[in-house]
């Protein structure tokens, strides 16, 4: 057992010089080999009250995926978002490679990441926002506008899918300068194949709105 | 994939006519740089600019030449694009329904948030709403949204594929293996946010002598290369929808909504 420990000590762990707390507060008592294991693993079994059930990271084995490890601590997900050459996203979504390209900005990591968020983010910047304002806030009251009128006529109206159709056609607006009038949500390919199977996250919202 | 292929053709069209519609203006954003920003660039109009002219400035295309002449550039920005479209859509709408969701089903919450844009509407005596309100004026709404963020997060978690041997947390994750970040999980523990399953609509808002609970990961952590983009974007415009609905309607759930889909994924630890 303690030629294991020791095995697992040699193999790299985190790059050097991480010593924020999360994966690193995690493994010091690793330091002592045998006793470190118990330390470690107590630690790791009490700390918080997700860890009372399943621990900060526990394994998972799905039907559809293969076994993998899942994470649940804040402070963790920060060491292992900011070490992305040894968590990669490169091939570890592969919908996404399938429908928006290898070359997304989901899959890039370490220098590539940044050289492509840097290229996008002007337009992202908060500065510019108010280049954009005015035309959300006329989409924003023509979407409501039409809401109201739709209530008027049927007594109530499904919000869900006019949400959906409002927040497409302001980004494709902002982002593109097209202004959306008819109902391009069908030609996003995500969109189409979603729309099939309900998603437990996807609210269906009725409303009725009063005068 | 086939209507992927047409979407992207379609889309390295409209940056074609972009640059050849606006080639000045984006000549006078390559200048800007980083620095452009509504207040420090006067010669740009409000309305004018989009982000792809801004993206295109920013981009490797050549303006002196055909957009054809490098086709590399032209298809990256096209598939960036229809990322950004659906990224920014597929998760701030959801987020929005599931916020309207929310205020419907607790008619004190409705008057909560309406109360605090009742007030910027007498304060600034019209019923629209501005860039500086939708920006920093609302911090209940905001709080709001927040709160929906956490407990319904669009995208619940993300993946990251481990490329040598690791342990985490005390687990040993091989070379290869996949890690998933359960944010669903995490925005759920009541030690960082207590009473979890409660939706407290002013979790998030400042009060004197009192911490307000630490932000939300819906985003991707904190101090992230990979957070997300578009947050900023995404809430104002989320609080800009919420707010036109408050202020100048009331609505009625319908009588046969049912609350099923707010579920944490079974295989979550609640």
């Amino acid at each position: 057992m303690q030629r294991n420990i020791t095995h697992l000590r040699s193999k790299r762990f985190l790059p050097d010089g991480v010593t924020d707390k999360g994966l690193h507060r995690a493994t010091r008592h690793r330091n002592f080999p045998i006793l470190g294991f118990f330390v470690d693993n107590w630690m790791s079994r009490t700390a918080g009250v997700l860890a009372a059930k399943y621990g900060k990271a526990y394994r998972t084995n799905f039907v559809t995926y293969s076994s993998r490890l899942v994470v649940t601590d804040k402070d963790t997900f920060r060491e292992i978002e900011r070490n992305d050459d040894l968590f990669g996203s490169t091939d570890a979504h592969e919908v996404v490679e399938a429908v928006f390209g290898e070359s997304s900005m989901l899959m890039a990591d370490g220098r590539e990441n940044a050289v492509r968020r840097s290229k996008v983010a002007p337009a992202f910047s908060p500065n510019v926002y108010p280049f954009f304002f005015d035309k959300i806030n006329a989409r924003v009251i023509k979407t409501w506008t039409a809401v109201e009128g739709e209530v008027n006529d049927k007594g109530s109206v499904l919000l869900d899918p006019i949400f959906r159709r409002h927040h497409l056609s302001i980004i494709v607006e902002m982002k593109t300068g097209i202004v959306m009038d008819s109902d391009m949500s069908d030609i996003l390919v995500l969109r189409s194949s979603q729309a099939e199977k309900p998603s437990t996250h996807r609210p269906s919202v009725r409303f009725t709105m009063l005068q | 994939m086939k209507a992927r292929a047409e979407l992207i053709s379609i889309l390295k069209d409209v940056i074609k006519r972009n640059i050849r519609q606006n080639k000045h203006l984006i000549e006078k954003l390559c200048e800007y740089g980083d620095n452009l920003s509504f207040k420090g660039s006067r010669d740009i109009k409000k309305g004018e600019v989009n982000m792809l002219l801004i993206a295109i400035a920013e981009s490797d295309i050549d303006l002196a030449q055909d957009p054809e002449a490098c086709p590399d550039d032209l298809r990256l920005l096209a598939e960036l694009i229809l990322f950004l479209w659906t990224a920014g859509s597929s998760t701030s709408a959801p987020t929005t329904a599931s916020a309207a969701f929310e205020m419907g089903l607790d008619s004190s919450r409705w008057s909560r948030l309406a109360e605090e844009q009742d007030t910027l509407v007498c304060a600034a005596g019209s019923v629209e709403v501005t860039y500086e309100q939708a920006q920093s004026e609302m911090p209940l709404l905001d709080s709001f949204i927040n709160e929906i963020l956490r407990m319904h997060p669009a995208a619940p978690g993300v993946v990251r594929r481990v490329t040598d041997d690791v342990r985490i947390l005390g687990s040993h994750v091989q070379n290869g293996e996949i890690v998933y970040l359960d944010y669903t999980a995490a925005m759920r523990n009541s030690s960082v946010y207590p009473d979890p399953d409660t939706l407290k609509i002013d979790r998030f808002l400042r009060s004197e002598g009192e911490r307000p609970a630490p932000g939300v990961i819906a985003f991707g952590p904190l101090v992230s290369p990979h957070r997300c983009l578009g947050e900023g974007l995404a809430k104002i415009l989320m609080r800009t929808t919420l707010a036109v609905l408050l202020r100048k309607y009331t609505m009625r759930l319908d009588p046969g909504q049912t609350r099923k889909y707010a579920v944490v994924p079974d295989d979550s630890p609640r």
